[in-house]
């Protein structure tokens, strides 16, 4: 199933699907916004559906979706980003998962002295960031048993 | 009068004023990045913002807006791609200029124009702005109603190609601004048990997450791009030669001028669609059609002089009612907010020094264009279209994670991040426009609190539902919003029919 429209409605029903028993003990004022939207959300997602259907769209394949297993990994690289920041010290996670990510986006960095002077020109980029939100923008970056 | 030449004066310091500086370089390596438009620009550095005096972060991110719009013509003209989607048009005779020799007067052209037409629409802003928050006054809740539901109708139809879809985001939008406690009666919504969430969704972490993630995602699955940009070589004497030209067409740039600032102040449209507009319109009215797309100078004033213009058109619904102009006028927006600032009357009476200042810079950084776009902008786009994307992408991504984190000290915001960032990248392979889903997440607390109150107002007048249909300016937005939603559907019907009579005619 690689339409986008019939894709794009189905998401849009079980938004709604998973959202709407969520309003059950919600008091008058509180529902009238929500249940509209969710109303309105649901007859969009139907008529497109059904205009889709009755044009015959559904079999066209608009779904353009090559190297999704590299957008995967840079997603999950940057769900453990966040995960061990707290943990390990904003600064040194950064600089690691930059690396990995360098290596992850363009892979034909096989020299291990150019990924190095890379990484290292990283480190320094970094560096002033963190230094710039710490103490210019006083902003308390997560330090972790590191920094 | 004398807060706001407070707020003048304040931008005039040495310090607000090398901020601004700043800001208009990094607005210009921006706009001249294929890949990185305006919005982007500043949503990541909206929380630099954070700690700054409100005055000082509303001029830099003026400072960056406004340069990042005219930043996107050096790609246009040096690598027949535009920085933005604001200078497609002028790719057209930018590039074969470009190619001709002619690179040097392009770029002059483009950022005479690009300062003239910036000119004009904060000028529009400045005169425009005040009287519209006066009328603004005199809306009650329904109205505020209708004017977020007018907003929504007209983003969704602008912005996305399929109208359907486009009515999708702005509602997937409205949704996500319900979470956590509602405005009136108090009650949790959609909150997953989760207490972070109880405040809602922090809007600066949404919006990078919507802006951002997708297009550095895009960027990752596009790979490497390598661009093969046109020597510009200088002459002495051209700026003048160049500067008399452009001014040489005064019709054509007080069109362009006029045409950025109203596609600007219609919500939703904004630089893209008015470069095209108004490139069109100077080619309708030239005496030479025929010339346009070979390398001529009109198409060029034209497209830089409206896509600048749609700077200060875009602010006027933004500063006076609360509803953005322009996908980065969301972002300033939240800019807007996290300095505690709500758009509306109050912005020109009660924080009259720090609005009148910032359209004051606003002035400033257009002028500042000039000298660091002459100066500096070949060789900046010249260094920064050498920047691979295994470094680009992360440093992307880390001021993401930075950015949303810095609002609230709170890592639930970078998760929140990180999960818009995913659904916006799903919804662009899915063909949904991300603007519609920001404006529906902006203009959501508005729609919401109108509705509510006028349901409360109705109980107490026994008018209930009716009193949102019955007041004259009410009547007229419910008006614009169906036209608004009828329109396409409309002028999509007529051009298939004169399509049909010119094949049956051939």
């Amino acid at each position: 199933m690689r339409n986008s429209n019939v894709v794009a409605s189905i998401l849009m029903l079980v938004i709604a699907a998973i959202l709407w028993p969520q309003m059950k003990h919600l008091t008058y004022f509180g529902i009238v916004f929500p249940r509209a939207v969710i109303v309105a959300l649901v007859a969009a997602a139907v008529v497109l559906l059904v205009l889709t259907l009755i044009r015959r769209e559904a079999g066209k394949h608009d779904i353009q979706a090559p190297n999704l297993g590299t957008v995967a990994i840079v997603v999950a690289l940057m769900a453990v980003w966040i995960a061990i920041m707290p943990w390990l010290g904003f600064y040194v996670t950064s600089v690691a998962v930059f690396g990995l990510l360098m290596l992850v986006i363009d892979p034909s960095v096989r020299n291990a002295k150019s990924f190095f002077v890379s990484l290292a020109g990283v480190a320094i980029e970094l560096a002033l960031f963190y230094v710039a939100f710490s103490t210019l923008l006083e902003v308390p970056l997560p330090r972790g048993i590191l920094f | 009068m004398n807060t706001a030449l407070t707020g003048i004066l304040q931008i005039l310091s040495p310090g607000v004023l090398l901020l601004m500086l700043g800001g208009t370089v990094i607005g210009l390596v921006a706009g001249a990045l294929p890949g990185i438009s305006a919005t982007m620009a500043v949503a990541l550095l909206v929380p630099f913002t954070f700690s700054m005096p409100a005055i000082s972060g509303l001029a830099l991110l003026g400072a960056i807006y406004m340069s990042a719009i005219y930043g996107g013509c050096f790609s246009a003209i040096l690598i027949n791609t535009p920085g933005t989607p604001s200078s497609i048009g002028t790719c057209f005779d930018g590039y074969p200029m470009a190619r001709q020799g002619r690179g040097q007067q392009a770029i002059i052209v483009a950022t005479v124009a690009s300062v003239l037409g910036g000119l004009f629409g904060v000028a529009a802003l400045a005169f425009l702005a005040p009287p519209l928050a006066n009328v603004a006054l005199k809306f009650g809740p329904p109205e505020y109603f209708w004017v977020a539901i007018f907003g929504l109708t007209i983003i969704a139809t602008l912005c996305s190609k399929s109208l359907i879809k486009g009515i999708m985001g702005g509602l997937l939008g409205l949704l996500i601004s319900t979470i956590g406690i509602a405005p009136i009666g108090g009650d949790v919504r959609f909150t997953f048990h989760t207490p972070a969430l109880q405040g809602g969704v922090e809007l600066v972490g949404t919006l990078i997450g919507l802006f951002c993630l997708p297009e550095v995602l895009s960027m990752i699955l596009d790979g490497s791009r390598t661009y093969e940009t046109v020597d510009v070589k200088q002459s002495k004497g051209v700026f003048g030669t160049t500067f008399r030209q452009v001014l040489a067409q005064p019709m054509n740039l007080l069109t362009s001028s006029v045409i950025g600032t109203v596609v600007g102040i219609i919500p939703g449209a904004g630089g893209s669609i008015a470069n095209l507009v108004a490139y069109n319109e100077a080619m309708r009215s030239s005496k030479h059609p025929e010339k346009f797309g070979t390398g001529i100078i009109d198409g060029v004033i034209a497209t830089e002089t409206a896509n600048n213009a749609t700077v200060g058109g875009g602010l006027i619904p933004l500063l006076t009612l609360g509803v953005p102009g322009t996908p980065v006028d969301a972002v300033i927006y939240a800019g807007l907010l996290i300095h505690g600032l709500r758009p509306g009357a109050e912005l020109f009476t009660r924080f009259a020094d720090v609005t009148y200042g910032f359209i004051f810079s606003l002035f400033i950084a257009t002028l500042m264009m000039l000298p660091v776009g002459l100066l500096l902008g070949t060789a900046l786009h010249k260094l920064v279209s050498k920047l691979s994307i295994r470094i680009l992408a992360p440093s992307i991504m880390f001021l993401s994670i930075i950015g949303s984190y810095a609002i609230r000290n709170n890592i639930m915001d970078v998760w929140v991040m990180l999960i818009c960032g995913v659904i916006g990248f799903m919804l662009k392979m899915l063909k949904v426009d991300p603007a519609p889903v920001v404006l529906g997440l902006i203009l959501g607390p508005l729609a919401e609190a109108g509705l509510v109150q006028g349901l409360l107002m109705g109980r107490a007048s026994g008018m209930g539902w009716r009193l949102f249909f019955t007041r004259p300016v009410s009547l007229l937005l419910l008006a614009m919003s169906v036209f608004s939603l009828v329109w396409p559907i409309i002028s999509a019907q007529v051009r298939k029919r004169r399509a049909k009579e010119v094949g049956t005619g051939a």
